[in-house]
C-alpha cells in the first residue's frame, strides 16, 4: 500500500475529480426524506396495535405479511397472495430456507421457505440471468432476501432495542428447522405466479411491558 | 466515472452493478466488507462510493467514518435495510450523501444515482 503522503494526496485528488457532483441534499432534507419514507409503511393496523397489543406472534405476523409483500413486489416485480395463516409450524418445506432471527424487546425467529422455481425466478428478477440450478449466488440471494423481509419487518414493528441477527440459509427438501420450545409459531402461506412460498415465524411475548 | 460498491452479498452487488450499468457506468469495483472496501478504495480514485450498512469485519457505517477521516468527500450512498431515524441521523452525522432503504424499486436507486453519476 503507498505511503500516508502519497495516501492523502490520491484521497484529495478525489475530492476534486467530479466537482460537478455535490452533495446536493442537506442533512435535514435527507433525514426528513427517510423519514416520510418510513411514516408511509407505517400502517394503520401497526399504528393500532402499537397502543394496546403486546409484542408478539400476532404483531409480527401482520408486520411480516406486510413487509414480504412489499419486498417482493418493489425488488422482483412479483405478487404475493395471502393464501392461508396457520396457528403453528408449516406443514410442508421446500427446497430452501433463508432463516434470520431478532432479538432484545422480542425474540423471534423467521423462516423463509421458497421452492426452486420461485427462488429461481427471484433471481432472475433481481439479475437478469435465470439460474439452472441450487449454487453459492441463489443461496447468497436467499440470505438477502430474509435479511430484506426480516429487516423491513423490523422497521414496521416500530420498537426500540430491537435487533435483527445476520441471514441463515439451508437447503434440501424436507429439511427440519426447530423453533425454540417457549415460542409461539405461525406460518403464512402465500401463492404466487412461480409457486407457493412459506413464511414461518416463532416469537416469544414480550415479558414486562411498560 | 469510477464507482465502489461495499456490500456482502453478491446479489446486492450485481443489482447495484445492473443499475449502474444502466446508467451508463460500467467502472466497478467491488468489496465484500468495509474493510476490504477501504482497501479499494485508498488504492485508486473513486467518484462514488455505495455502501451497505450491515457487513462482517468492518460495517458501512465505519467504512464512511474511515472515508471521511481520511479527508475524502466523496460522494456516500447507504443502501441497507435500517431505516430507524437513530440510525439515520448516525450516518449523516458521519457525512453520508445519501440514504436509501430496502427493498427499493430498482427505479429509486437509478434515480439516486442519476444525481450522483456524470457520465
Amino acid at each position: 500500500m503507498a505511503g500516508p503522503e502519497q495516501f492523502h494526496s490520491r484521497i484529495r485528488a478525489q475530492t476534486v475529480r467530479n466537482p460537478q457532483v455535490t452533495a446536493s441534499m442537506s442533512a435535514d432534507d435527507l433525514l426528513a426524506q427517510v423519514m416520510q419514507r418510513n411514516d408511509k409503511i407505517q400502517s394503520p393496523v401497526v399504528v393500532a396495535a402499537e397502543q394496546s397489543a403486546p409484542l408478539g406472534i400476532d404483531r409480527l405476523s401482520e408486520c411480516m405479511r406486510e413487509s414480504a409483500l412489499s419486498v417482493f413486489s418493489k425488488m422482483c416485480g412479483i405478487e404475493l397472495t395471502l393464501s392461508e395463516t396457520i396457528k403453528g409450524p408449516s406443514p410442508v418445506r421446500h427446497a430452501l430456507s433463508g432463516i434470520v432471527g431478532m432479538s432484545g424487546a422480542m425474540k423471534a425467529t423467521t423462516v423463509i421457505n421458497i421452492s426452486e422455481e420461485l427462488a429461481f425466478a427471484v433471481a432472475e428478477a433481481f439479475t437478469g440471468e435465470r439460474p439452472t440450478k441450487i449454487d453459492s449466488d441463489l443461496i447468497d440471494l436467499i440470505g438477502e432476501l430474509a435479511n430484506m423481509v426480516g429487516g423491513n419487518a423490523k422497521e414496521r414493528l416500530s420498537t426500540p432495542s430491537l435487533s435483527l441477527g445476520l441471514p441463515t440459509v439451508v437447503t434440501g427438501e424436507g429439511h427440519c428447522i426447530a423453533f425454540s420450545p417457549d415460542m409461539q409459531l405461525s406460518t403464512l402461506q402465500f401463492d404466487t405466479p412461480h409457486g407457493p412460498l412459506r413464511i414461518e415465524l416463532g416469537a416469544s411475548e414480550q415479558k414486562n411491558r411498560s | 466515472m469510477k464507482v465502489l460498491v461495499v456490500d456482502d452479498s453478491g446479489v446486492m452487488r450485481k443489482i447495484i452493478a445492473r443499475s449502474l450499468g444502466a446508467c451508463g457506468v460500467t467502472d466497478v469495483a467491488e468489496a465484500g466488507d468495509g474493510r476490504e472496501g477501504m482497501e479499494v478504495f485508498s488504492g485508486e480514485p473513486f467518484d462514488l462510493v455505495i455502501t451497505d450498512w450491515n457487513m462482517p469485519e468492518m460495517n458501512g457505517l465505519e467504512l464512511l467514518k474511515a472515508i471521511r477521516s481520511s479527508g475524502s468527500s466523496v460522494p456516500v450512498i447507504m443502501v441497507t435495510t435500517e431505516g430507524e431515524k437513530e440510525k439515520v441521523v448516525e450516518a449523516i452525522q458521519a457525512g453520508v450523501t445519501d440514504y436509501l432503504c430496502k427493498p427499493f424499486e430498482q427505479d429509486e436507486l437509478r434515480d439516486k444515482l442519476d444525481k450522483y453519476v456524470a457520465v
